[in-house]
């Protein structure tokens, strides 16, 4: 353990410390976003964006390396899937007759297939390993910008509308009878969560977003009282994760994102417990 | 009792082909205490959100304050037969009453005035010693006067329950309707219930919703009524049985 602080001082292996910066900050969105996803419970929306992702992440790189558009890329593919995804999300919510549940399982599965295939059309062979399970060893110095910049527009945001939002996820019809456009600040919730989930990617790949966003602030969700501090507490709590996932799995030689999600869920399980028998 | 609140005038609604609410004229006026029974499935709720501007008619009008109802939206207080929420939803019982604070701007953040009317709602609900309690841990019927205390905070003039006592005990039922006797001459209730037993000690006026709605003084509320609308006047009977030995 005494090993990993010694190399993240070392200035010759800037990788280590732009992983462990880009972590910790990346923690901030995931714990606001997530408190939002848990008691609005739309963990599986969350979860059929981020497989959803991989048309992006697929098509971006076709565009970039076939089509030879150079401003395209995994993750501006990523982010324009992630938007339209939430944006079918969201009418599949609001049409009534539209079966939620089969849309989601749709996109679920569809994104994928369509980010395989545009992966095996690219030439050269890109692994879908990395996305799927992440790499955060892989970021670098403009990843850090990407998240300071996502940093301050989900903190903005869920600031500025807090009480929307709360009064959204606690009871929409009530929210709607307040004159509140329910329609936009439901698809603008799930905007800032395919947004996040973007970035998490980036981390824990496609397969383990879900476990970090939820995780954390289901945890915090056993403790707080309110949902602000649910957000701090999840904050908090994600921030320790991917600490501690990082020195353990550079110790121990392990994949990073896996040893997150284990102790994520580890400390979910005995939380629980905890609480459960109070 | 003259001024009309709410005002619906041929009023049809329509799930798909199912027909659930036809030909409606109904007027209700200022600080009415009016009760909507009918049967499972005969349009109670319907007709509720189609006041609340939830629903749009499918012919017909209504006007609610002389207005349409979604222009009217705010100026009800609504508190709803099931509640949406997360069982676990980690928020206090007053930060519930503030979101009946809530208003339509862009930048919103509650105010001094906000927590003032939302601690006297609280009060008006006698729950203002519960107010820093997390809402998940109340009691049923608690949390029933908490989202009435979030109904009331927004200073409307009308209250509309459905059917709040389906989740209650008999004690909270008993004090549920202490509370809406107190407001009686401030405020238009429109409830909905199957509770028959409570329409004549309570209500000036009673709705019958079944596909059709007429509405009765609740002096002239009988078995009879009850038979037409319901095709069995037992439950007369019964259900005043078990309510009067609850009231007495």
């Amino acid at each position: 353990m005494l090993e990993f602080f010694t190399v993240l001082a070392d200035p010759n292996v800037p990788f280590l410390r732009y992983a462990l910066l880009v972590g910790l900050l990346s923690a901030i969105p995931f714990g606001i976003i997530g408190s939002y996803v848990v008691v609005r419970r739309i963990s599986s929306l969350a979860g059929a964006i981020s497989h959803c992702l991989l048309a992006g992440i697929g098509g971006g790189l076709y565009l970039e390396r076939v089509v030879g558009w150079s401003y395209c890329g995994p993750v501006s593919g990523a982010f324009v899937v992630a938007v339209v995804a939430a944006a079918i999300l969201a009418w599949a919510h609001f049409r009534a007759g539209q079966r939620e549940d089969s849309v989601i399982g749709a996109l679920w599965s569809v994104g994928m297939a369509i980010g395989l295939l545009f992966l095996a059309a690219t030439p050269g062979y890109t692994d879908p390993m990395s996305y799927l399970f992440g790499n955060i060893l892989l970021i670098g110095q403009s990843d850090m910008y990407f998240v300071l910049a996502l940093d301050v527009v989900v903190l903005g945001l869920a600031a500025f509308f807090h009480p929307q939002f709360l009064a959204l996820c606690f009871d929409d019809e009530f929210a709607r009878l307040r004159g509140l456009p329910t329609n936009w600040l439901y698809f603008l919730l799930l905007c800032l969560t395919a947004m996040t989930i973007v970035l998490l990617v980036r981390v824990v790949g496609i397969v383990m977003v879900i476990a970090l966003l939820t995780l954390p602030a289901a945890i915090a969700g056993n403790f707080a009282s309110g949902i602000g501090g649910m957000m701090v507490g999840a904050v908090l709590a994600c921030a320790s994760f991917i600490f501690c996932g990082m020195a353990i799995s550079y110790s121990l030689d392990l994949p990073t994102g896996p040893v997150i999600i284990c102790l994520a869920a580890l400390t979910y399980l005995i939380t629980s417990l905890k609480s459960s028998i109070r | 009792m003259t001024e009309a609140i709410v005002e619906i005038r041929g009023l049809s609604f329509s799930y798909a082909a199912r027909t659930i609410l036809n030909d409606i004229n109904l007027t209700i006026y200022r600080n009415d205490l009016v009760c909507l029974v009918g049967p499972n499935g005969g349009g109670k709720t319907t007709l509720i959100k189609l006041i609340l501007g939830l629903l749009a008619p499918d012919s017909g009008s209504i006007q609610v304050f002389g207005l349409s109802p979604c222009q009217a939206i705010g100026r009800i207080g609504y508190v709803p037969q099931h509640a949406s929420y997360d069982p676990k939803f980690p928020i206090s019982a007053l930060d519930v009453v503030l979101l009946g604070r809530l208003r339509k701007t862009l930048f919103f953040r509650h105010g001094q005035k906000d927590r003032e009317r939302a601690l006297a709602a609280l009060d008006a609900v006698r729950m203002s010693d519960l107010a820093t309690r997390p809402f998940a841990a109340l009691s049923g019927g608690q949390r029933q006067r908490v989202l009435i205390a979030r109904a009331l905070a927004g200073d409307g003039t009308m209250l509309i329950l459905d059917e709040p006592t389906a989740s209650i005990d008999q004690e909270a039922t008993a004090h549920l309707y202490d509370l809406l006797r107190s407001f009686s001459g401030n405020l238009t209730i429109i409830m909905v219930t199957h509770d028959l037993g409570v329409v004549s000690s309570l209500f000036t006026r009673v709705a019958c919703v079944n596909r059709r709605a007429a509405i009765h003084p609740t002096s002239e509320f009988s078995g009879k009524m009850l038979a037409e609308m319901y095709g069995d006047d037992s439950r007369l009977i019964r259900h005043d049985h078990c309510c009067e030995g609850g009231h007495a």
